[in-house]
């Protein structure tokens, strides 16, 4: 049995405090990519009661992302944005969603994210991860967004952080480890960068803005 | 006028500076290039890179006629894949 809105909404404002809770709840948080970053940083999201997210992803569930991504076998073929809504609401039954499965491109990043407060870059492709990063920087002055760079292999947890390139831009990652380099990426060090993520964007609406 | 340029630069060694750009930590001396011809001399894939400028984006369109000048700060983000 689902419980009411207002016993997950006490059982979280024991956990975060009331004020903190207020403005998780409040928040749109939109997530550009739902592969092993943007699956997590959504999950960890979704728990800590973020109020609304906005999901973004062309692609469907793969046999080949079981190994990192939060999806199930059962999830196989169907869109990311479907399976990952399912799956966060299992968790979350309140949350609010905005579903796109889509490509991200230089002419609907302005549309797609002009009502989110924070933008989590979880891109795969480093073209695509440049382009939105200087298009959000450009166009969306007042946002802040979060992107990761090198989080693949084998490499120490250690070498993973957060740094504040700008005012409103986090880079996250160890900057170099590269998907190309016959090694891919294994589940606990994107689940990490992930977590930089996402918990960096708490800290953003915690106003915890140095790193 | 070398006896100028001499002068010049022994008073920017005591101010610590010299005719030099801050990228991503390191001083280059690149002051008065633009940022495209920078680039050109990196091995940086201009496709997969995002410039900021004293903490500003400079936007892509903007490569060819932006100027670096004495005591800029610059950080250039180059992507890997990955995510």
């Amino acid at each position: 049995m689902v419980p009411e809105q207002n016993a997950l909404l006490e059982a979280l404002q024991q956990r975060h405090g009331r004020e903190l809770q207020e403005r998780f709840t409040a928040a749109t948080v939109a997530i550009c990519g739902l592969g092993g970053l943007g699956s997590h940083i959504a999950t960890a999201l979704a728990r800590a009661g973020i109020g609304r997210l906005i999901l973004i992803d062309f692609d469907q569930v793969d046999i080949t992302n079981l190994h990192r991504q939060q999806y199930k076998v059962t999830q196989i073929g169907r869109c990311k944005t479907e399976a990952l809504a399912e799956n966060l609401l299992e968790m979350a039954p309140y949350l609010e969603l905005e579903l796109h499965c889509i490509r991200i491109t230089e002419e609907n990043v302005e549309e797609l994210l002009q009502r989110a407060d924070i933008i989590c870059e979880a891109l795969d492709e480093p073209e695509a991860k440049a382009m939105l990063t200087n298009r959000v920087l450009e166009k969306l002055p007042g946002k802040y967004l979060i992107a990761a760079s090198g989080m693949a292999g084998m490499g120490s947890v250690n070498a993973i952080r957060t740094r504040r390139i700008t005012e409103h831009f986090y880079l996250c990652g160890d900057g170099t480890s590269d998907v190309s380099e016959g090694m891919g990426l294994v589940a606990p060090r994107v689940m990490l960068c992930a977590a930089h993520q996402a918990h960096t964007a708490l800290r953003i609406l915690a106003k915890e803005y140095e790193v | 006028m070398q006896m100028g340029r001499v002068y010049l630069d022994a008073i920017n060694y005591k101010l610590g500076g010299g005719y030099m750009v801050k990228v991503n930590g390191e001083n280059v001396d690149i002051a008065g290039k633009t940022l495209s011809a920078y680039l050109a001399t990196t091995n940086y894939d201009c496709k997969r890179i995002a410039v900021e400028r004293n903490g500003d984006i400079i936007p892509r369109t903007q490569y060819e006629e932006t100027i670096l000048t004495e005591g800029d700060v610059i950080e250039v983000v180059s992507f890997v894949g990955g995510g």
